[in-house]
């Protein structure tokens, strides 16, 4: 479950994934960045899941 | 509003509806307030514009000698404005009629108001009131009497008496500029306060003479009392127009700001007010959207009329959405009122009969609310605002039908002739033996509905033999009245039917019930007189009636589907079940609002039988391999909001702390899917306040998964805003509730191995066992045919019809079901031959066996379970606290005490009560018996500074040779404390043992 | 109607509201000693049907507590291989990660339990004697290829339903050489439906284990007897009664003799009887008719979910019954 872990120092700068709400435009948004869709402008974003492991049990 | 003609949702077609994210079957009618969904709360009111004959003891405290009786008017003007009206007997018999102002209630003589409204001479006023009770020479007394108080007040013409009126009431009247005379303050009085919805004073004339001539009947028991509570006296109160009233409140009350406002500036200014300081006097004024942004979130209004209304909270309710069924039940409740809830009489509760049709008897809650909120039919609908043109046509198409108009009235005789009322104004009269005629033939036009609105009611109260209603033919058009479809046998055509028109007509059910010559109307349908719920379940006809009226209770707290826009939802609570499945035993509404879109439930398995003894009171026990196999597996969606507190706030993963890694993305936000526990890092935050990162901890007491993040930027503020969804498994458990369609709950007792559970013949294994006790007590009925039905539903691969009267005596459903199963291959009967799991030999007794659709209900041990050994305790008394959240305990109340004396299991309770609640060491005085006498004497030993002696001495006794130390409870001490305060001592004797 | 009954067989006699018992005079396997060389002696299996999946036969002349057994053995102590864990790399379709999990978790997967062991430590890391990998790896794409007019999904994407074929073994160590057919025994099992951009990546460990720990490891589908049942016909029931008297008892069982213009009903088949008892229904049929049930025959029926044959489970059950035995016999001699 853990991850490398990432340069720090870049670490505020690394952007993460948000799909838009409305359009389904995948945005890059850093964490100081305006929340809106680049495309459409719509402001509710939905974070993208990541490759991550999880284990569940079949039951 | 959502649907309104203003909401970008109204012109959507469905398609272009799931395209935007919502339901293709969204209807509307509510506001969306900080994320819930409120609509404004449909309430009982009295019906416009009719004079009700009431008997209300509370009236008698009204004045001196004030009387019971009165008749109460509530006056509705067209664009909603109400107040209300009350013709008061008197018991030196004269009348006084109250007017309210600014919630405050105002008496006055009837015949000063009579006076004040025409300029008719004594005689006149004297005629029209008792025009038609020349005979009744009491109510002649009365008249002559009242008229000459009057004079005796020195009051002798119309301007005399307007002058008076303006002089008495202009204190009171305050908004009333000085410049007012006495005479025009009683017009506006009269305008604003009395018998408002006419606008002519003689219409107001001739209505309160009508309603004087009622009361002196009515006083004299020559009519029936009405009574408020008759569904027939109430129509309903709409969200919109209370709306109505509020912004009509609103802006009055700008204005008046406007004006002050207005009236300051110019005070200290010379000359004209320029056009901009009037706009900034305006703009000073305030705004009207608070207002209402805080009614409609908090349902909340402060009025200073108070609109008529006998409440002030609560007029919002959440729609909330736990199933399909739970949220469209809100849009049909109506609420008979608040102020009710409190009232010690059941009578308001109670089911009258002129509610048939319009208010489901099924529907509606146990406890509290109980007869006071309740649900309308599937068929009742509520009047709009009518075509005014149509209206104006109706006075001219009663005289073509025979109807004298007033002013002409003074030939006909007024023995013979029912008064003529429309919307609260008189028209005319009508001869008896024509009224009939004439309201056969109005309601011809009425069905047509091109001359006179279609929304009519027109109810002719007829002259009985026996004191009954006030006899007169009522005409009402307004709006906000409940109206129904029925059938008019006569034309064959739909024709609505009001609540007091449905009183005086005679319908039918069905044909058989048809009588010729009598009955009018019929029933479209057997099921009119239920709600959407009711109708749902199946076969209600087959069951003891509390267990409808439990159903549905039970359908509104079923786990289910309630949305199909998942991803857009951020509901606090959802509840999900993952596989459910159509009923298959269903009544037709079932199907006609489209509820396996939003299904909820599953068919299970049930063999009846008593097998394990864990399956006693009301348990059920559950096939450990069903529910392995996703037998009515389930999850809750939960939301939290997040809003950093400072604007420039970010979401943002602290770089210096590489272990949140395994928690969260350099976002600082959860990583989707991740499984969270109780004190996993939530969120991290650079927070500028503080120049620090901050880390959030996830409080939840169960495992979650994190399903959805989603970050929010809104136009009000610019704090940023994260919205967390987790999604918590909730797969079936011991504890959990379940219930059938019948009102038949249970818990879940055991997770029983299927290999231990009894076989059929087939080798079908239950998923649920059924205690027979079940059934004999509560007489459901229909479950039980729901256990056959479903068998051979299954069986021959159909889905049974569950709507209720379908079947009779001579047809049953036993029979009908009997002979499907036995066609294939079952016992008629529905019973099998059963195996024993656990020892393997067939069973005596035959096992009643079928398929149920069970409904997995909201409660769930999981959100209820409380466990304490120690933990917090209260201050004052320093026993546990109550309550799950705190980790306080469950009461060991009275009835547990006394259980367990007598058991004589003295030491659990000494355990229970004592130890494991406020035990404390207290020192007691043996010789003076008290606990407050000793105290603790500190003395330094001189030479070492750290060292000290202790010693108990008694304050009463001096000394401290019989102090000893014993165990009580801490409130006894605090007892006993308390009785000193009273300046009472408390001595025990005490003993060694 | 004693006498009719008394042929040296227990029977149970089906009455309209009770049911009596009738023991014959010779000692029977039903009587509180057991004994070994009676049992011999009359016991009898004797296969019915035998289909791939599906096993009829009878147990005669044995007590109900070892039919019992053997039923109770092959739903919960037959071992079979099921996925257990799943591991989840990507999940981005709508169903949940854990209800993809548990739907993962019923497949029936096509590999011989006999040839792995159960695996002890449910921490440790899987070899190839207990565990058993596959992968789940798939995409949702649009379909450049389809026609535009079409609006089935099936054109309109690719791979928008994930079944059980999907589902791809990954051999460990030399599981490869050891076995040649490892998979779903189902291909066409609907696990997911996916739009574009949905993506599932998955990694299955299936184990060994028992029902009794987890109905997905049970080997059948269904397994139960039923006693065989026994009728007679007391009298002769004649024209229309005898059509009536056909039609309460399953197809088969009564049959309809033409006799010189004159009907009559015979018993023609009793086993397959379900034991409706709907004759009872009828006031001049039920004194015709006596229905019983042998208590010392079963009827077995084993339906596999095919990772094992059922006559396999079956044997399997003997072993594991004889293995419990053996354990306790041994326990006993340590006392």
């Amino acid at each position: 479950m853990s991850e490398p872990s990432t340069k720090d120092s870049g670490a505020t700068k690394t952007p993460m994934v948000y799909i838009c709400g409305e359009c389904h435009n995948e945005n890059e948004i850093r964490p100081r960045d305006p929340i809106r869709c680049r495309e459409c402008g719509y402001r509710i974003m939905y974070k993208k899941r990541t490759k991550r492991l999880a284990v569940f049990d079949a039951r | 509003m959502i649907k309104s003609n203003k909401c970008h949702l109204s012109a959507m077609s469905p398609a272009e509806l799931v395209k935007h994210g919502e339901h293709e079957q969204e209807w509307g009618g509510y506001f969306v307030v900080k994320g819930h969904e409120r609509l404004v709360r449909m309430l009982l009111m009295t019906r416009r514009n009719y004079p009700i004959a009431i008997k209300r003891s509370g009236w008698k405290a009204r004045g001196s000698i004030f009387s019971d009786c009165g008749i109460s008017m509530r006056c509705v003007r067209e664009d909603q404005t109400a107040t209300t009206n009350v013709l008061h007997f008197v018991t030196d018999g004269t009348a006084k009629l109250m007017f309210s102002y600014k919630k405050v209630l105002y008496y006055t003589p009837l015949v000063l108001i009579l006076k004040c409204l025409c300029d008719y001479c004594d005689q006149f006023i004297y005629q029209k009131l008792i025009q038609g009770y020349q005979h009744d020479s009491y109510y002649l007394d009365c008249v002559q009497n009242m008229l000459r108080n009057l004079h005796i007040e020195n009051l002798h013409t119309h301007e005399d008496c307007k002058v008076y009126l303006g002089k008495m009431f202009r204190v009171k009247f305050y908004e009333c500029p000085d410049w007012l005379t006495d005479s025009e303050i009683a017009d506006f009085i009269l305008k604003k306060c009395i018998m408002i919805h006419l606008d002519k004073p003689e219409d107001k004339f001739n209505m309160l003479v009508f309603m004087c001539q009622k009361l002196f009947v009515f006083v004299q028991d020559k009519c029936k009392p009405e009574g408020a509570d008759a569904v027939m006296m109430q129509e309903l109160l709409l969200g919109g127009h209370l709306y109505l009233q509020l912004i009509k409140e609103r802006l009055q009350g700008w204005l008046f700001g406007l004006k002050s406002n207005i009236l300051k500036r110019s005070s200290t200014l010379t000359g004209h007010l320029s056009q901009t300081e009037i706009l900034q006097a305006a703009k000073r004024s305030g705004g009207l959207e608070n207002a209402f942004e805080m009614f409609l979130a908090t349902g909340n209004i402060t009025s200073s009329s108070g609109l008529g209304l006998m409440q002030d909270k609560g007029l919002t309710i959440v729609a909330e959405n736990i199933n399909r069924m739970r949220y469209m039940s809100h849009f049909k409740a109506v609420h008979r009122g608040a102020f009710f809830q409190e009232m010690r009489t059941t009578e308001v509760r109670q089911l009258l009969p002129d509610a048939w049709g319009f208010i489901c008897p099924v529907h509606t809650p146990d406890g509290a609310p109980c007869g006071l909120l309740n649900h309308l039919t599937t068929n009742c609908s509520v009047t709009d605002v009518p075509d005014a043109r149509k209206v104006e046509n109706i006075p001219i198409i009663l005289t073509r039908l025979g109807m004298v108009a007033l002013k002409y009235v003074a030939s006909v005789g007024f023995d013979q002739n029912y008064v003529v009322v429309l919307d609260g104004r008189v028209l005319g009269y009508v001869r008896r033996d024509l009224a009939p005629k004439l309201v056969e033939q109005l309601r011809l036009c009425k069905i047509k509905g091109e001359e006179v609105p279609n929304t009519l009611e027109i109810v002719l109260v007829p002259l009985m033999k026996v004191t009954a209603q006030f006899p007169g033919l009522y005409l009402f058009t307004g709006p906000a009245r409940m109206m129904r479809p029925l059938l008019n046998l006569k034309t064959k055509e739909v024709e609505f039917v009001g609540t007091f028109e449905q009183v005086y007509m005679d319908i039918c059910v069905s044909p058989d019930e048809y009588y010729k010559g009598v009955t009018t109307h019929m029933e479209l349908s057997k099921l009119a007189f239920l709600s959407n719920l009711a109708q749902l379940i199946p076969m209600p006809d087959c069951n003891q009636s509390p267990r409808n009226m439990y159903q549905c209770q039970m359908g509104k707290q079923t786990m289910g589907t309630p949305c199909h826009n998942w991803r857009s939802q951020s509901e606090t609570k959802l509840y999900r079940l993952q596989t459910p499945a159509t009923p298959l035993f269903r009544p037709v509404h079932y199907d006609n609002i489209n509820l396996d879109d939003f299904a909820m439930g599953t068919n299970a398995i049930v063999a009846v039988i008593s097998y394990t003894g864990y399956d006693m009171e009301d348990a059920m026990i559950i096939n450990k391999a069903a529910d392995e196999r996703g037998f009515a597996h389930g999850s809750i969606y939960k939301t939290e909001f997040v809003t950093l507190e400072h604007e420039s706030s970010y979401f943002c993963r602290n770089p210096e702390k590489p272990e949140l890694a395994e928690f969260l993305d350099t976002d600082g936000l959860p990583i989707i899917g991740r499984r969270m526990k109780d004190g996993d890092p939530l969120y991290c935050y650079y927070s500028v306040d503080e120049s620090v990162y901050k880390v959030t901890k996830f409080s939840g007491k169960e495992e979650c998964f994190v399903d959805m993040v989603k970050l929010c930027a809104s136009f009000e503020t610019t704090n940023r805003t994260a919205c967390f969804t987790f999604r918590v498994p909730r797969n079936p458990n011991v504890g959990d509730k379940f219930a059938s369609r019948a009102g038949q709950k249970g818990i879940c007792s055991q997770k029983w191995p299927m290999e231990d559970l009894p076989f059929t013949e087939t080798g079908l294994v239950p998923d649920i066992v059924f205690n027979p006790h079940g059934f004999p007590s509560r007489m459901t009925i229909a479950m039980m045919i729901e256990v056959m039905a479903g068998k051979s539903a299954a069986l021959h691969g159909l889905v049974h019809d569950a709507t209720p009267f379908k079947f009779t005596e001579e047809d049953t459903a036993i029979d009908y079901f009997g002979r499907l199963l036995e066609a294939g291959g079952y016992n008629y009967y529905g019973t099998e031959t059963m195996y024993s799991g656990i020892d393997g030999r067939e069973m005596t007794a035959q096992i009643f066996f079928g398929i149920v659709h069970y409904q997995r209900l909201r409660h769930m041990v999981s959100d209820k379970w409380q466990v304490r050994s120690t933990g917090p305790t209260d201050i004052l008394t320093r026993q546990p606290l109550k309550g799950r959240k705190r980790g306080g305990g469950v009461r060991f109340g009275e009835m547990e005490r006394d259980s367990l004396i007598s058991h004589g299991a003295s030491f659990l309770l000494q355990d229970r009560l004592f130890h494991c609640s406020d035990k404390t060491t207290a020192f007691i005085c043996t010789s003076c018996g008290t606990l407050l006498g000793p105290v603790t004497v500190i003395t330094r030993v001189a030479e070492k500074a750290n060292q000290s002696t202790c010693k108990e001495t008694c304050r009463l006794c001096g000394h401290g040779r019989d102090i000893s130390e014993i165990q009580i409870p801490y409130i006894f001490k605090f007892f006993v404390t308390q009785m000193a305060s009273c300046n009472i001592n408390v001595k025990m004797l005490t003993q060694h043992v | 109607m004693d006498n009719i009954l008394n042929d040296e067989k227990p029977r149970v006699i089906l009455g309209e509201y009770k049911v009596t018992q009738n023991l014959p005079s010779e000692p029977t396997v039903l009587d509180e000693k057991w004994d070994l060389k009676t049992f011999k002696k009359r016991f009898r299996v004797v296969i019915v049907r035998s289909e791939e999946n599906e096993l009829e036969f009878d147990l005669i002349g044995i007590h109900p507590f070892l039919a019992n057994t053997f039923r109770r053995l092959m739903l919960s102590d037959v071992p079979t291989m099921a996925i257990e864990k799943v591991h989840i790399l990507n999940n981005t379709s709508i169903i949940q990660d854990e209800v993809l999990a548990h739907r993962l978790g019923l497949i029936p997967l096509k590999a011989d339990p006999r040839l792995f062991e159960m695996k002890t430590d449910p921490t440790a890391e899987g070899t190839e004697q207990d565990t058993l990998e596959f992968a789940l790896k798939i995409k949702c794409t649009n379909n450049k290829d389809s026609s535009k007019d079409s609006l089935r999904a099936e054109d309109m994407y690719k791979n928008n339903n994930v079944y059980s074929k999907h589902i791809k073994w990954v051999p460990i160590g030399k599981q490869k050489e050891r076995f040649s057919d490892v998979g779903p025994i189902h291909p066409d099992i609907l696990i997911a439906k996916m739009r574009p951009g949905h993506e599932l990546d998955l990694k299955l460990l299936a184990v060994k284990s028992n029902g009794r720990d987890h109905a997905k490891f049970s080997p059948v589908a269904t397994a139960f007897y039923r006693l065989l049942p026994d009728i007679k016909l007391l009298r002769e029931v004649e024209g229309e009664a005898a059509e009536r008297l056909q039609k309460c008892f399953s197809p088969g069982v009564i049959s309809i003799r033409h006799e010189k213009g004159r009907k009559y009903a015979v018993v023609a088949n009793a086993r397959y009887d379900t034991g409706s008892r709907n004759v009872f229904r009828y006031e001049d049929l039920k004194d015709a008719v006596a229905m019983t049930k042998i208590q010392d025959h079963f009827i077995f029926t084993v339906e596999s979910v095919g990772a094992l044959p059922p006559d396999v489970i079956f044997m399997e059950a003997v072993k594991i019954l004889k293995d419990k035995c053996l354990a306790l016999l041994d326990e006993l001699s340590h006392v």
